[in-house]
């Protein structure tokens, strides 16, 4: 920037021309904050941390501001008044949203900045507040920014039709859904609004540089304007073949009396493994045993219903864990407040109990007050804010918020907050870690008031299995089986209907560390074995995998036809690549076949529209490859960048050329200075 | 006393022309001392509104015709020997001036007796007494 | 300095809206130190070719040149040389006429505060009353005070004086006479007052519906521009319907005469005048208005448009 005096002069006129729109933006983002703060009641714990998820309100107003500043001077006079002075169109540009950023960030972060204060005094809500709990505002504020540069975008960009314009959105679009609901990371969600921001930044100065023009601007601003427009393009793809798919749902619906199946399997109450088929409700529909072969008690609805009557079952994880790995995101991840702390649920209607991990203790805070209360240690309860000296150790290994057990690597305790007591269960024999707890409770919900059985509690360590009642007595353990090794979760059933009420293992490989993808998981056989009070393991059962498990979905025509027509061939090579495993052959093919046809079809179709406008042969390939990798993508993309020249027949060789070039495309005749009347009046060439 | 020069525009006689007849006219009657520059190109066209090259343009006309001199240093002064037109052009001149008086007169229904009359009256009243 | 390189040069310049074509192939030549009046009807394209000129709008085809740089992309030190007055006098609404200068004069290394303040003052403008507020003239001397106060080299004015009432229009061709005090500044202003164009212009360039059909020295214009009146007498019966001539603009026709106006007549024309038997033939003094409207008027015979319509009031009347 050579010339600083100028470009001051332009963020303070562009502050003052659109401090109203900033004004706006702090009072609706008052508004939005405020509404969002959490009442305190008795039946549910206050979550803060959903006040600082204001996506939407980032995005309109980094929208409102971006939009204002590049409607009020992007044509005409004014326009002219604007670029017509000595420095480049890019200083400007720069001028302008340093302006706009600096209000925009303002407008979001004052109000922001002002409720996590308020909401950090003692006594607001009772509930926990830390400062990390702002960052998914801090990540919202950023990805409006792809937001505001979406608004300067569509104000500056010429185009025919209003929808068109307004495509640019299209990243800011992308950016908010992938912080929503893919990124769980907040330093990698960052990077992906930089990401977005960079590609819609260089949109925006490309075309306010070109004055709204596509042709004249560089190649780098046109392919960003072309990924801007085409991110816009998908995501009212995406919504145009949502509303196409409700509208004709009828079509995706089974035919009569041809429901989906799924089976799955089960400990039942008589203490072996049978398989049970549902339909999509829910319904049980048949007992099976593992052969597939019905089993008879079970024909009538009331036995399938009572299958298992008596089960009760402890999960435990087999691997130790981290916070995330308990409740894998979205449940966790930086916009939960499940990496700060567990809500724990209580019959109390006085205190709210949260597990703290970073304290190691459980904090209690008064509803009536809303302020912290007591600390729950491994001491027992400390009255008032001070900090116990006695905490827990190490990582939660095993804990939901819900059952009373908290498992830490050396011991596990059964934490009552009704009681405000803890007790330690368990300690972990020397050599070993622990890495899960659970405390059992019956399959089939609190139905059979007749089922006496003591429960139990089932703690798994790296090399065994230790099942003690719920009194502490001792009453078995088994070393992990190596077939299982890997696995993520044990269940320790109890099937006490049947003669002996006999316990067993049962290995589910899912979460396990073995397996890098979940899909990998639905490969592997589960394994189930009784587990006899001596500690040996009878009676092995292999049951099927998961994977297999879903019978009866056909893909259908309406199906075909949706994905050819709107699946791009580049995502289908995507989405094929990674689903490979799940497809047979036939619907691999039929998956990539389609799709190519209709891309080449597209390609041709791009491929003629471009020779008809005079396109250079960089162009023509480049479209021709976007139409078939894109398919109606590519053909709606060209539509909305290219803005197609007006033809004329040429004199010389009669066929239609484009105005645009100086020379005819077929036949390179120049264009003929317009014909003179006999009245022109010049000056001789050289006096 | 400097000459007054004044423009109109809209007329059939061109602004440029409109300055070298009014020059000519003042220097032919006298009303032009020989020791005071004419206003400078810069002067007359700021204080006519006019485009300075049509007055310097002027200027060069009525001095090229010798009726103007250059005196560098000082400007624009009327010639000493102020030969200021051809012969032909002086006749050219006289004739069309003439041809509208007596079209006038007789229009105005003057005898040819009364027209020579006042202009002989009015050329003794403007001096020229040759 | 070569002041014989053009500050304008234009080559083949169109351009198009969608498929009507607002300019066409223009090509002119802009002296350095002329005062440039380009004149033409509404919507003839004068606009959108200075917009052109300024690299504020793209061409469909052709170049153009100013000051010897490529108008697509002037760089800023090309633009600090040249001053550029919309046809609406934009400026930012909400700055007084204090803050506009300051404003402006933030951009440019080379700011005359005096002439900011002389034309300010000249249009009596108030130093604290915004731009918003301002009548449409006193809106016009701001606009002329930042764009004069750089010291422009190049002047370029689109249609200045629009709207104006006599006495700003008089302040402002007192300015852009003061312009041309500077050696070598050229003045480019497009007009429709033919009164000031006569005043101040040394050369013309006139657009005719989108084509450049004139450009040239304001001597030569007028100097090809005439008219001839031919008359017949009683004798001589009725005037006769004028045959296509080379060059012919306008037609009138009287009962007893015929008046022809003629872009650059030479001896065939003036053979052929003969041919069409008047009684006599006469040159009539055009002035520089009328050449120009006579040459922006439509072509060929033209009696008055109203030739044909009686006035209601006087049918009844009779």
């Amino acid at each position: 920037m050579t010339n600083t005096g100028a470009f001051q002069a332009i963020v303070r006129k562009e502050m003052r021309e659109n401090i109203v729109w900033a004004a706006l933006g702090l009072i609706l983002t008052y508004v939005v904050l405020i509404g969002a703060l959490p009442s305190s009641s008795a039946q549910s714990s206050p979550n803060l941390i959903s006040v600082f998820s204001i996506t939407a309100l980032a995005a309109i107003v980094g929208l409102m501001i971006g939009r204002a500043q590049g409607i009020s001077e992007n044509r005409g006079d004014p326009w002219g008044f604007l670029v017509h002075r000595p420095v480049s169109r890019s200083t400007l540009f720069w001028g302008k949203v340093a302006a706009g950023v600096l209000l925009y960030a303002g407008a979001i972060a004052i109000p922001a900045v002002c409720v996590a204060v308020w909401l950090s005094i003692p006594g607001r809500v009772a509930a926990p507040f830390d400062w990390r709990m702002t960052l998914p505002a801090v990540a919202d504020l950023t990805c409006g920014v792809a937001f505001y540069f979406g608004g300067l975008l569509t104000a500056m960009r010429e185009a025919r039709w209003y929808a068109s314009r307004a495509l640019g959105i299209g990243v800011g679009f992308i950016c908010a859904t992938a912080i929503l609901t893919l990124i769980h990371t907040f330093w990698l969600a960052m990077a992906f609004c930089a990401a977005g921001i960079i590609v819609a930044a260089i949109a925006a100065r490309g075309t306010f540089i070109a004055a709204g023009q596509y042709a004249s601007q560089s190649r780098t601003s046109r392919v960003a304007v072309g990924v801007a427009i085409a991110s816009g393009l998908a995501v009212i793809g995406f919504f145009a073949v949502n509303v196409t798919m409700l509208l004709t749902f009828p079509a995706y619906q089974l035919p009569q009396g041809q429901q989906t199946q799924s089976r799955r399997y089960a400990m039942s109450s008589d203490g072996t493994v049978v398989q049970l088929v549902e339909n999509s409700n829910g319904d049980l529909l048949a007992v099976k045993d593992l052969q597939g072969n019905l089993i008879d008690k079970y024909n009538e609805a009331a036995a399938r219903k009572a299958v298992r009557a008596g089960v009760s079952a402890a999960q435990v994880n087999l691997n130790p864990v981290g916070i995330r790995d308990l409740a894998p995101p979205p449940v966790s991840g930086y916009r939960s407040a499940m990496d700060i702390y567990t809500a724990v649920e209580s019959k109390n209607t006085q205190l709210h109990w949260y597990y703290i991990h970073d304290r190691g203790l459980i904090a209690a805070y008064d509803i009536a007050s809303k302020r912290l209360v007591g600390w729950l240690g491994p001491d027992g309860f400390t009255d008032g804010a001070t900090l116990p000296t006695n905490r827990f150790h190490g990582t939660t290994q095993s804990f939901r918020g819900r059952g009373p057990l908290i498992a830490f690597p050396d011991a596990v305790y059964d934490v009552d907050v009704d009681n405000r007591h803890v007790s330690k269960i368990f300690d972990a024999p020397p050599g070993e870690t622990i890495v899960g707890a659970d405390r059992s409770s019956p399959m089939e919900g609190i139905s059979s008031s007749s089922d006496t059985t003591p429960g139990f509690d089932a703690i798994a360590t790296e090399q065994r299995i230790y099942v003690q009642s719920e009194d502490r007595t001792p009453r078995m353990s088994i070393a992990r089986d190596p077939k299982a090794d890997g696995y993520g979760i044990a269940e320790v059933l109890q099937a006490s209907q049947a003669p002996g009420a006999p316990m067993f293992v049962w290995y589910l490989p899912m979460g396990g560390s073995k397996f890098q993808k979940l899909s990998q998981a639905y490969y592997q056989p589960q394994y189930v074995s009784q587990i006899r009070s001596d500690g040996s393991a009878v009676n092995p059962v292999e049951v099927p995998p998961y994977g297999v498990l879903v019978t009866n979905v056909k893909p259908y025509l309406s199906d075909a036809v949706m994905m050819t027509l709107t699946m791009p061939l580049a995502l289908n090579a995507v989405i094929y690549t990674l689903l490979r495993q799940f497809l047979t052959p036939g619907q691999s093919l039929a998956g990539w076949l389609w799709p190519s046809l209709f891309g080449l079809v597209i390609a041709g179709i791009l491929f003629a529209k471009g020779r008809r406008n005079a396109f250079t042969s960089g162009q023509l390939l480049t479209w021709t490859a976007l139409g078939f990798g894109l398919g109606l993508l590519g053909l709606a993309l060209m539509y909305s960048l290219i803005d197609w020249p007006s033809k004329e027949s040429c004199p010389s060789c009669k066929r239609q050329r484009v105005v645009t070039r100086e020379r005819c495309e077929h036949c390179n005749e120049a264009f003929s200075a317009p014909a003179g009347d006999g009245t022109e009046i010049f000056e001789p060439a050289e006096m | 006393m400097p000459i007054t020069i004044s423009i109109l525009t809209g007329s059939n006689v061109s602004i440029y022309r409109q300055i070298i007849d009014q020059v000519c006219a003042a220097a032919f009657a006298g009303r032009i001392p020989d020791d005071e520059p004419l206003p400078s190109v810069r002067a007359l066209a700021e204080e006519l509104l006019i485009n300075p090259n049509t007055v310097s343009r002027a200027y060069c006309e009525l001095a090229r015709e010798g009726i103007l001199e250059s005196r560098p240093g000082k400007g624009m002064f009327i010639s000493k020997r102020r030969q200021i037109y051809s012969k032909t052009e002086r006749k050219r001149r006289i004739d069309q001036s003439v041809t509208s008086l007596v079209t006038e007169g007789l229009m105005l229904g003057f005898t040819a007796e009364e027209i020579v009359g006042l202009v002989a009256s009015k050329t003794k009243e403007l001096g020229g007494s040759r | 300095m070569r002041s014989a390189t053009p500050v304008i040069e234009t080559s083949g310049l169109t351009r198009y809206f969608g498929s009507k074509k607002a300019v066409d192939g223009v090509t002119m030549s802009v002296p350095r130190g002329s005062v440039f009046a380009f004149l033409g009807r509404n919507g003839s394209g004068k606009t959108t070719t200075i917009r052109m000129i300024l690299g504020l709008t793209e061409s469909t085809r052709g170049s153009s040149r100013v000051l010897g740089e490529d108008s697509q992309g002037l760089p800023p030190e090309t633009r600090a040389r040249i001053g550029y007055m919309s046809e609406s006098h934009s400026l930012y609404e909400w700055m007084t006429v204090r803050e506009s200068g300051e404003y402006q004069s933030r951009f440019y290394p080379r700011w005359n505060e005096k002439i900011f303040q002389a034309v300010a003052g000249h249009f009596q403008l108030d130093a604290n009353t915004k731009a918003g507020k301002l009548s449409r003239g006193e809106r016009a001397g701001l606009s002329l005070a930042i764009t004069l106060a750089p010291e422009p080299e190049l002047l370029i004015l689109d249609d200045p004086a629009i709207g104006l009432d006599p006495v700003a229009r008089r302040a402002l061709l007192e300015s852009m006479v003061y312009v041309t005090r500077g050696a070598n500044r050229t003045i480019f202003f497009s007009s429709h007052l033919l009164d000031d164009v006569e005043r101040v212009a040394d050369h013309i360039g006139i657009l005719d519906r989108s084509v450049l059909r004139a450009c040239c020295s304001i001597e030569k214009f007028q100097a090809s521009i005439r008219q001839f009146s031919l008359h017949y007498s009683n004798s001589a019966g009725r005037p006769p319907s004028v045959p296509a001539l080379r060059g012919l603009l306008h037609v009138r026709r009287a009962e007893k005469n015929i008046r022809l106006t003629i872009a650059l007549p030479d001896a065939a024309t003036m053979t052929s005048l003969q041919a069409l038997g008047a009684t006599s033939i006469e040159e009539v003094p055009l002035s520089l208005g009328d050449a120009i409207t006579g040459y922006l008027g439509d072509r060929g015979e033209q009696g008055s448009f109203f030739e044909n319509t009686e006035l209601e009031s006087a049918r009844s009347m009779a």
